[in-house]
C-alpha cells in the first residue's frame, strides 16, 4: 500500500480547491443551507471539471475512476469549504442508475443531470415505518399487464434532492406489502408524474440537500420504467453501498479535517491567561488526540479505497470505516468547537456547521449501529467460520 | 496554423520563506506556473480551438522546472505539446538570454505563426520576455493584448494602454503578450489531467540551441525589505473610549 | 556620462529628466509629440505617421540611439515604451531592469516575486536601461533649453497598422496621486457595505482602492484600484486598511505609506503589525460610529 498521491490526484486536488476557491464563498454557503439547494450553475461548473463524471462509465461520458480518487476528491471539498457539498453524491447516483438501468435509462438520467448539474434522482427507500429495517416496507407495485402499466403507492420518506433532482427512483413490493414478501421492483419516475406530491423535512444539519417527505397515489408509470430486473430490486440497490460508504466516510474525514485546522488556527492566536491558548496543556491534548484520529481515520478510509480498488472484499471494512469516521468525526468537530470556546457556538464561526453536520453521518447511508449489524456477522465469519 | 505560448516555472511564492539575514528560503516552494502565464495559456488555447491551430508550450529554465506534475498542470490546459530546456545555467537567467533562447526554441521547433505571452513574471515582473523573443525572431510584437484574432495571416490584438484602447493588425509570423485580463484561466478537466502525461514533452539542449548567451544583467544580491517601522498602537472596540483614541489618531494626520 | 530620457508623459518626463541630471553631464529627451522644454539639454521628437502604432518608431530609435550614443536609457513605464525601449534593448545586446525602485552609482533596486525581496542589479551592458516609475525622484529638479529637433522618421519593415485607437474616459480615482488611501479588504461582506467606507473616505478625503479579491472575485472594484503585487504600488502619507487581512501580496503596496491604521475585526490579523494604529472591530459596528464622530 502506498499512498503518495500521484502527479494527477495532485493536480486534481489543485483544481479542486480552484474551483472552491471561484465558486464556493461562505456567504453563498449560508444562502445554499438556508435555501436547501446548490445553485445549478455551480453544480454544473463542479459537473464540466469532471469531478462530477468520476465512476459514470466512458461510454456515458463518464471518467473511470477509482475509489481513493475519490475520497480524497470528497475529503479535500468539505475540508477546503468546511460545509456539505451535495454535489459530491451526483456521479455516484450516476453510477448507480449506470449499473443496473438500460441504456436508454442512462441515456436519460446523463441528459438531465448535464444540462442541470444536479443529481438525476432522488432515491425512495425509507418509510416512516422501514428505515434500517427494510423488510417492513408497504410501498407497493401492481402490474397492470394488460395495459402494460405500473402502479405506485406508497409513503416514502428521507428523501434527499427530491425537489432538485427531476427523477425519484421508487423502489416497492411487488403486489403485496406483507412482511415477508421479499419481491422489490424499482422504477425511474418522473417527479412530476400525476399522484406524487412531497412535503419538506426539516434537518438540523446539512442543510444544503432538500431532504423530504414523498407521497405516491395511484401513481401511474409505464413498465419500461422498471429499473433492473422485476424482483431483484433490493439486491440491485445493495451493489453499490459499498463505494457509498467510502464516499461517505470521507465527508465525514474531510469535515473532520476541517474542524481541527479551524481549532489549530485558533489555538495558535487566542490567547488566554498571558499565554497562547495551544500552550495550556488541556488544549493540546485535545489538539494531539484530534490529530490522531484525524490520522486514523484517514488510514482507513484510504485502506478500505485501496481494498476496493484492488477487488479485495470490503464488506467488513467499509462498515468499519463508515461507523469509525462518522461517529470519530463528531468527536473531532466537538472537541474543535470547545477549543473555539463560546464563539465556537455562535453562528460567527463555521465550527457549528461541521459539527452538526458531522452528527448527520451517523444516520446517512446506514446507521452506525446498522454497520455494527453488519460488522459483527462478518468478524464471526472472518474468525470462527468453521464453528457456524 | 501553430501556436507557441511561452511559459515560466518557477517556485511557488505562497511557500517563499524568508530567513534571518533577510535571504529568500525556496526549499518548500513547489514549482509552479508563473501566474499570468496561465492566462496566457488560455488566451492561446481558446484562439488555438478557434484557428482550429496546434498549440505547443515553450519554457525555459534552470533543472528544476523539469517537474513532472507542472509539465502535466500545463498540458492539462488545452496545449498539445510541451517544449522545454531545463539547464542550471538559466539560474536568474535576465531577459536577452531567456528571448534568445526561447526565440531558438521557437526556431527549432519549427513552422510557428504566432507566439502569445503572459503580461509579466512573479518572479521579476520585467514584462520584457515577449520583446525579447520577438527581437531575436525579427518578428513584429505588440503587447498589453486583451483580445486578440487572427485569420491566418494576420494577427489582431485589442490592447488597453494607460490612457488608450488600441486595435492593431501585424502580419504573422508575430508575438502578442497578453494582459491578465484577456482570458480566465480554466479550472482543467480530469479528463484533461488524465490525458496530460501522455502528451509529447521534448527536452532540448542548450548546444542544440546554439548556447546560453552571456548575462547583461548581474544580480548582486536578492534580500526580504526592511520593515518599516510601526507604532502598533492597537485598540479594541470593545473597551471604552477605544473609538474616540483611534479616531484621534485619525484626527492629526487630517 | 550622457543619458537618454524617454518619456511619452509630461510629468514623467520631468522627473526622469531631473533623475537623470544627477548622474549624467548630458541629458538627451525623446518623445512622441507636445515636447516638454527646460527639462534636457536637447528635446527629440519623433512623429509616427496616423494609422501605424507608436512602437513602429523603433527604427528611429534605433538611429537615435547610434547618434546620441549615451551611456544610459531612462524611460517612463509605460506598455507602449516597454515594448519599444525593450526592444532597443534586446537589440543592443542588453536587457531592461524595469520599474527600478533606487538607484545609485552603481546598482539599481527591482522588487522580486513581487516586493517579498528587492532585488539589487547591476546593468553589465555597454548602455544600461531602466524604467522608473512616478516617485523614482520625486525631489530632483529638472534643468535645461528650449531646444527641440525633429527625427526624421525611419520606416519600419513591418506595419504594425494601427486600425483604431481611442482614448479611454479618465479613471474615477488616481490612487497614485491621493495623499490617502483607504484600502476594501474581504472584511467586507457585500458591495453595499462598502458605502460606509465611501462615507469615511469623504471625511478624510481619502480615495478607495481595494485587496485584490474584491476585483478579481467579487468585481466590485475596476482592476486599477487593486493595491498591492502586479496592481498598484503607493507611497501615500496616510494609509487605512479596512477588513484588510495584511497579507504581504497586498502590504508592498502600501508599505511606504508615512502613517498606517487598520480596521479589522480578528485581533490577530497581520495588518496590526504593520500599522501605527489599529481598531479591533467589526466593520458593521464601528466603521458608523467612526463616521459619526468625524462627521
Amino acid at each position: 500500500m502506498d499512498f503518495t498521491k500521484t502527479d494527477e490526484q495532485e493536480l486534481m486536488l489543485e483544481n479542486l480547491r480552484e474551483f472552491c476557491d471561484r465558486w464556493v464563498t461562505e456567504e453563498r454557503i449560508q444562502d445554499w443551507y438556508d435555501k436547501r439547494r446548490v445553485d445549478d450553475e455551480v453544480c454544473k461548473a463542479y459537473l464540466e471539471a469532471g469531478f462530477g463524471y468520476m465512476f459514470i462509465p466512458e461510454e456515458y461520458g463518464g471518467i473511470p475512476s477509482d475509489a481513493q480518487t475519490l475520497a480524497m476528491v470528497v475529503e479535500e471539498l468539505m475540508r477546503t469549504t468546511g460545509a456539505t457539498m451535495p454535489f459530491m453524491s451526483y456521479g455516484l447516483s450516476m453510477y448507480d442508475l449506470a449499473t443496473f438501468g438500460t441504456p436508454e435509462q442512462v441515456a436519460k438520467g446523463m441528459e438531465a443531470y448535464n444540462e442541470t448539474g444536479q443529481q438525476c434522482f432522488s432515491l425512495a427507500l425509507s418509510e416512516p415505518g422501514a428505515g434500517s429495517d427494510n423488510q417492513s416496507m408497504t410501498a407497493t407495485v401492481h402490474w397492470d399487464d394488460e395495459n402494460g402499466t405500473c402502479v405506485l403507492n406508497g409513503t416514502k420518506t428521507m428523501v434527499s434532492h427530491a425537489e432538485t433532482a427531476p427523477y425519484i427512483m421508487f423502489i416497492g413490493k411487488d403486489e403485496d406489502p406483507s412482511h415477508d414478501n421479499k419481491s422489490y421492483s424499482m422504477f425511474l419516475v418522473p417527479k412530476d408524474t400525476p399522484g406524487i406530491t412531497m412535503a419538506p423535512l426539516h434537518k438540523i444539519g446539512q442543510t444544503s440537500t432538500n431532504f423530504d417527505e414523498v407521497y405516491f397515489d395511484n401513481v401511474v408509470v409505464p413498465q419500461s420504467d422498471l429499473l433492473g430486473e422485476k424482483g431483484k430490486g433490493f439486491k440491485q440497490l445493495m451493489h453499490n453501498f459499498e463505494i457509498e460508504r467510502i464516499m461517505l466516510s470521507a465527508h465525514s474525514l474531510g469535515l473532520a479535517q476541517a474542524a481541527l485546522e479551524e481549532a489549530a488556527r485558533y489555538a495558535a492566536q487566542r490567547v488566554t491567561f498571558g499565554q497562547k491558548l495551544f500552550k495550556h496543556q488541556l488544549i493540546a491534548e485535545k489538539l494531539t488526540d484530534m490529530e490522531i484520529k484525524c490520522q486514523n481515520m484517514r488510514n482507513m478510509l484510504y485502506k478500505t479505497a485501496w481494498e476496493f480498488d484492488n477487488g479485495i472484499p470490503v464488506r467488513l471494512d467499509s462498515a468499519l470505516c463508515k461507523r469509525y469516521l462518522s461517529t470519530t468525526a463528531t468527536e473531532v468537530a466537538s472537541d474543535a468547537m470547545q477549543i473555539i470556546g463560546g464563539l465556537g457556538y455562535t453562528t460567527e464561526s463555521k465550527i457549528g456547521r461541521i459539527w452538526i453536520d458531522a452528527r448527520g453521518d451517523s444516520f446517512a447511508g446506514g446507521t452506525e449501529e446498522i454497520m455494527v449489524h453488519i460488522a459483527g456477522r462478518e468478524i464471526v465469519k472472518k474468525y470462527a467460520s468453521d464453528l457456524l | 496554423m501553430k501556436i507557441a505560448v511561452l511559459v515560466k516555472i518557477l517556485p511557488d511564492d505562497q511557500d517563499i520563506q524568508v530567513n534571518g539575514d533577510r535571504t529568500l528560503d525556496f526549499s518548500r516552494a513547489k514549482s509552479t506556473v508563473s501566474t499570468y502565464d496561465l492566462n496566457a495559456i488560455e488566451a492561446a488555447a481558446q484562439l488555438a480551438a478557434k484557428a482550429d491551430a496546434q498549440l505547443v508550450a515553450v519554457t525555459c529554465g534552470p533543472k528544476s522546472i523539469n517537474d513532472s506534475k507542472t509539465r502535466k498542470n500545463i498540458l492539462s490546459r488545452g496545449v498539445d505539446e510541451l517544449y522545454m530546456l531545463a539547464d542550471d545555467g538559466l539560474e536568474l537567467a535576465d531577459a536577452y538570454q531567456t528571448g534568445r533562447i526561447l526565440a531558438a526554441m521557437v526556431q527549432k521547433i519549427g513552422d510557428v505563426d504566432l507566439v502569445i505571452a503572459g503580461d509579466g513574471s512573479a518572479d521579476l515582473y520585467a514584462q520584457q520576455v515577449d520583446i525579447q523573443t520577438a527581437e531575436a525572431l525579427g518578428w513584429p510584437a505588440i503587447n498589453g493584448g486583451t483580445a486578440l484574432d487572427t485569420d491566418g495571416t494576420t494577427v489582431t490584438v485589442t490592447r488597453m494602454l494607460e490612457t488608450e484602447r488600441e486595435v492593431i493588425r501585424m502580419p504573422l509570423p508575430a508575438v502578442v503578450s497578453v494582459a491578465p485580463e484577456v482570458a480566465l484561466p480554466r479550472i482543467a478537466g480530469m479528463k484533461d489531467v488524465l490525458a496530460a502525461g501522455k502528451k509529447p514533452v521534448v527536452e532540448f539542449t542548450a548546444e542544440e540551441l546554439g548556447g546560453i548567451a552571456a548575462p547583461t544583467i548581474e544580480t548582486v544580491e536578492i534580500l526580504a525589505p526592511v520593515p518599516t517601522p510601526r507604532k502598533k498602537q492597537i485598540f479594541d472596540a470593545a473597551d471604552e473610549g477605544a473609538i474616540d483614541a483611534f479616531v484621534a489618531a485619525l484626527r492629526e494626520v487630517m | 556620462m550622457k543619458t537618454l530620457v524617454i518619456a511619452e508623459n509630461e510629468a514623467a518626463a520631468r522627473e526622469l529628466a531631473a533623475g537623470a541630471r544627477a548622474y549624467a553631464d548630458e541629458v538627451v529627451y525623446a518623445t512622441f509629440a507636445d515636447p516638454v522644454t527646460g527639462i534636457a539639454d536637447k528635446c527629440l521628437v519623433v512623429e509616427v505617421p496616423e494609422g501605424q502604432a507608436k512602437e513602429a518608431a523603433f527604427d528611429t530609435f534605433v538611429k537615435i540611439l547610434a547618434d546620441e550614443d549615451p551611456q544610459m536609457v531612462f524611460f517612463e513605464p509605460t506598455r507602449r515604451l516597454k515594448a519599444l525601449v525593450g526592444r532597443l534593448a534586446a537589440h543592443d545586446g542588453a536587457s531592461v531592469m524595469t520599474d527600478i525602485s533606487a538607484i545609485d552609482e552603481e546598482s539599481v533596486k527591482t522588487r522580486y516575486f513581487g516586493g517579498i525581496a528587492e532585488r539589487t542589479a547591476k546593468s553589465i551592458t555597454p548602455v544600461a536601461f531602466c524604467s522608473a516609475g512616478a516617485g523614482t525622484f520625486k525631489d530632483a529638479e529638472p534643468s535645461g533649453t528650449d531646444v527641440v529637433e525633429t527625427v526624421e522618421y525611419v520606416a519600419p519593415a513591418v506595419t504594425l497598422e494601427c486600425v483604431e485607437r481611442e482614448t479611454l474616459p479618465p479613471a474615477e480615482v488616481d490612487l497614485t496621486a491621493a495623499d490617502k488611501v483607504v484600502a476594501a479588504g474581504r472584511g467586507f461582506g457585500s458591495e453595499e457595505e462598502l458605502e460606509e467606507a465611501r462615507t469615511f473616505c469623504k471625511a478624510i478625503g481619502a480615495e478607495l482602492g481595494c485587496t485584490r479579491p474584491l476585483t478579481e472575485t467579487e468585481d466590485w472594484f475596476p482592476r486599477e484600484a487593486y493595491i498591492g503585487v502586479s496592481g498598484l504600488m503607493l507611497s501615500p502619507e496616510v494609509y487605512v486598511g479596512i477588513g484588510v487581512s495584511g497579507q504581504m501580496q497586498h502590504m508592498v503596496g502600501v508599505d511606504r505609506a508615512q502613517v498606517a491604521f487598520a480596521i479589522n475585526k480578528d485581533a490577530h490579523a497581520p495588518i496590526f503589525d504593520k500599522v501605527d494604529y489599529g481598531l479591533i472591530g467589526a466593520i458593521n459596528d464601528v466603521l458608523p460610529k467612526i463616521n459619526a464622530k468625524l462627521s
